[in-house]
């Protein structure tokens, strides 16, 4: 008795653990899978890749969280499937889960121990410190982070290219038709109150710098505008839908959600509260006009933050042999990295003078003459200021 | 905007129900297990299965019904797993809940991808939610009828719960021997109860209660399952039968308390207030209700003891 209980303890235990990771190994598994549609992919298609095999690039693409977010992550793997459909580049896609940090290091180290890869691509924070680590031991290997910047004062970092994004800039176009359409009235259901709502996944700067971008966006178009912002703690999408039902409650007509997956949760209040919401990462509207129009027709616009145009540029880059590595640089709406998102729905709900008001911002920001603030580098104190002097 | 004008309106009241509604429901599938005896921390990952089952029942049936009797039994089904390993196998209690949360954990993810072939959110599979319902009469009154009329019908079926819980335990002839095993398990051993037997009903009235929670989760509170969404509602449902000495009125009260504190951490943001200072609000809730519960129950001890 004794014996088969502690087999089948250690069964349980074992099938808990396999659980636990069970969509890293999935993952492998469907990046596996991955990687012979990617050898097929230049035989299809028009160009020759076999005259040059040198310039097919095998990379790997680390993503802390997982796919399916319809959001930062799916738009990583879409653009390593671009590099894979343009070039034939092969690919292995590697998801940790964002809660276990302990399997970053190991990881890394697996994939740059293979030598198999041309470049190991891995994003956001989480990673920074831990690329910095394993790039020093593999000086050899290229590794990209984006969304994130090593620190270039502890080392040269030779073999490490970082990008991190201008979404304070795409931000501020938010906040620019946030502002606009809440003093307009142009819709039904903008009340008179001037008074705006942003949901936050994280006091954290990455999420921050939306929340900088957004509110002086805002005060662009009215100085005396209010925003009401409030941080969810972490990944509750229903906790997401609470705290925007209150926002719309409290006669915040339009909600800017920078919230991950969560933001989900902001939509569906927008939807049933009848205000309007702007979406986050990738073009939220276009992604529910399908299965649920009632909640695409509620999104305003969506602040664009596409890791695939930076995937997928510096994999060109490095066919191309123009890489700068060893630096960092900063995507904007330039190198068509950010940006908001002008769709159908957009054009329909968003009114022509507010459309002319995003055009005109974009054009300053181009050429420098707004500059917008950021919160990275700034001082805690600051932030929290920023955000309490709008408040209601 | 001050705190007072936040919260008392008639929304907030209504988002605590809406909020308090999943914890209820889990925390008197906790309180049932607890009068039996068993300290059940799978609670979570019973919500979860439910949830995703709720989602995956109504998009093939396309019946409401049908998603949350699947919602229900297959939260039932972990309970069973459960069951069999603590009562009939013996296994540590703690570990085997651990194990099966994490199981739950990846196990939805696994079958959401497999079902949809997406890992984050089940968007993509047209699921159906429960409805929500006025109340004749009571919806035309003023004030009390915006709070009380027009939520969930799981909403209201939560609390009919803790009618039917107190039924159970305190009037039924099974609540009885529940109570007993709970208490003084050789002594109900010993008149003939089976221990074993009556654990085994207490984890499946759990399985139900906990299922209907999840069932709350994706098909009321939002129309979707996403990863890891219970976000630690089971163990807050855990702390509220604590809470609530594991009393079903006790239970129900604890249960709300919760609620108001979540309810406040979410509206109450617009205050300049550091966020991290409300978001701890539910938190120190559960400290605070502890410390309480803790010291009311050494004092009765105290008492106790005294008295004989």
């Amino acid at each position: 008795m004794k014996r088969t209980l502690s087999l089948l303890m250690a069964c349980i235990l074992l099938l808990g653990l396999m659980a636990g990771c069970g969509d890293g190994n999935a993952d492998r598994n469907s990046g596996g899978s991955s990687a012979p549609q990617g050898d097929t992919a230049p035989a299809n298609g028009t160009e020759p890749s076999k005259d040059a095999p040198q310039d097919v690039l095998n990379v790997a693409l680390v993503v802390a969280g997982s796919l399916g977010d319809k959001g930062f992550n799916d738009s990583a793997k879409a653009g390593v499937d671009m590099a894979a459909e343009s070039y034939g580049v092969t690919s292995q896609i590697v998801e940790l889960p964002s809660s276990d940090k302990t399997k970053f290091e190991p990881t890394l180290l697996d994939l740059a121990d293979t030598g198999k890869y041309d470049l190991i691509i891995a994003s956001g924070n989480a990673m920074r410190e831990i690329l910095e680590k394993v790039s020093k031991e593999y000086p050899e290997q290229k590794f990209y982070l984006f969304d994130a910047a090593v620190d270039y004062s502890n080392g040269a970092f030779e073999n490490v290219y970082c990008n991190t994004f201008l979404q304070n800039e795409a931000s501020f176009l938010a906040g620019v038709v946030a502002a606009g359409m809440t003093t307009s009235g142009a819709l039904e259901n903008l009340n008179e109150d001037n008074l705006v709502g942003n949901v936050l996944l994280m006091d954290m700067a990455v999420i921050n710098d939306f929340m900088v971008g957004f509110i002086e966006g805002c005060q662009y178009v009215d100085p005396d505008i209010k925003i009401n912002s409030a941080y969810i703690g972490g990944v509750d999408a229903a906790k997401a839908k609470d705290i925007a039902m209150a926002m719309y409650q409290q006669k915040a007509d339009i909600v800017f959600q920078v919230a991950a997956s969560a933001g989900l949760g902001v939509i569906e209040a927008g939807k049933e509260q009848k205000g309007y919401v702007i979406g986050v990462d990738s073009d939220q509207a276009m992604a529910l006009a399908e299965t649920d129009p009632d909640a695409a027709n509620r999104i305003l616009t969506s602040v664009l933050k596409r890791s695939d145009m930076a995937i997928y540029r510096v994999i060109s880059m490095m066919r191309e042999g123009g890489v700068p590595w060893g630096t960092s640089e900063a995507l904007g709406m330039e190198q068509e990295c950010v940006g908001i998102a002008k769709n159908e729905i957009y054009e329909k709900l968003v009114t022509a003078e507010v459309r002319e008001m995003v055009e005109d911002a974009e054009k300053k920001i181009a050429s420098g003459e707004i500059s917008v603030g950021t919160a990275y580098g700034m001082e805690t104190d600051a932030i929290t200021q920023l955000r309490d002097s709008v408040k209601p | 905007m001050n705190a007072w004008d936040i919260i008392f309106t008639t929304e907030f009241a209504f988002m605590v129900f809406r909020v308090t509604t999943p914890i209820l429901f889990t925390a008197l599938g906790a309180m049932v297990s607890r009068r039996a005896g068993i300290m059940n921390i799978s609670l979570e990952g019973m919500m979860l299965v439910g949830a995703l089952f709720g989602v995956i029942g109504s998009t093939y049936t396309q019946s409401v019904l049908a998603g949350v009797a699947c919602a229900v039994a297959s939260s039932l089904a972990l309970s069973l797993i459960f069951a069999y390993f603590v009562l009939k196998l013996r296994s540590d209690l703690i570990l085997t809940g651990i194990a099966l949360n994490l199981m739950a954990s990846g196990g939805t993810v696994f079958l959401l991808s497999v079902l949809c072939g997406d890992k984050g959110v089940s968007t993509s599979m047209n699921s159906l939610v429960v409805p929500s319902v006025d109340i004749p009469v009571i919806k035309d009154i003023p004030v009390l009828g915006e709070i009380i009329s027009g939520h969930n019908l799981l909403t209201y079926g939560a609390l009919l719960s803790v009618a039917v819980v107190y039924l159970l335990i305190n009037k039924s002839p099974m609540g009885l021997r529940i109570r007993s095993v709970g208490e003084n398990p050789d002594a109900a051993e010993s008149v003939g109860i089976s221990v074993i037997r009556t654990r085994f009903t207490a984890l499946i009235i759990t399985g139900i209660l906990s299922g209907l929670g999840g069932a709350f989760m994706s098909m009321g509170y939002v129309s979707w399952f996403a990863r890891d969404m219970a976000a630690g509602r089971g163990y807050i449902a855990l702390a509220a039968q604590n809470l609530g000495n594991a009393t079903p009125l006790g239970t129900c009260l604890a249960s709300f308390l919760f609620g108001v504190a979540d309810a406040l951490s979410s509206s109450l943001q617009v205050l300049s207030v550091p966020a991290e200072f409300i978001q701890m609000i539910p938190y120190v809730t559960t400290v605070i209700g502890l410390v309480i519960y803790a010291a009311r129950r050494k004092r009765q001890t105290a008492k106790k003891s005294a008295a004989l």
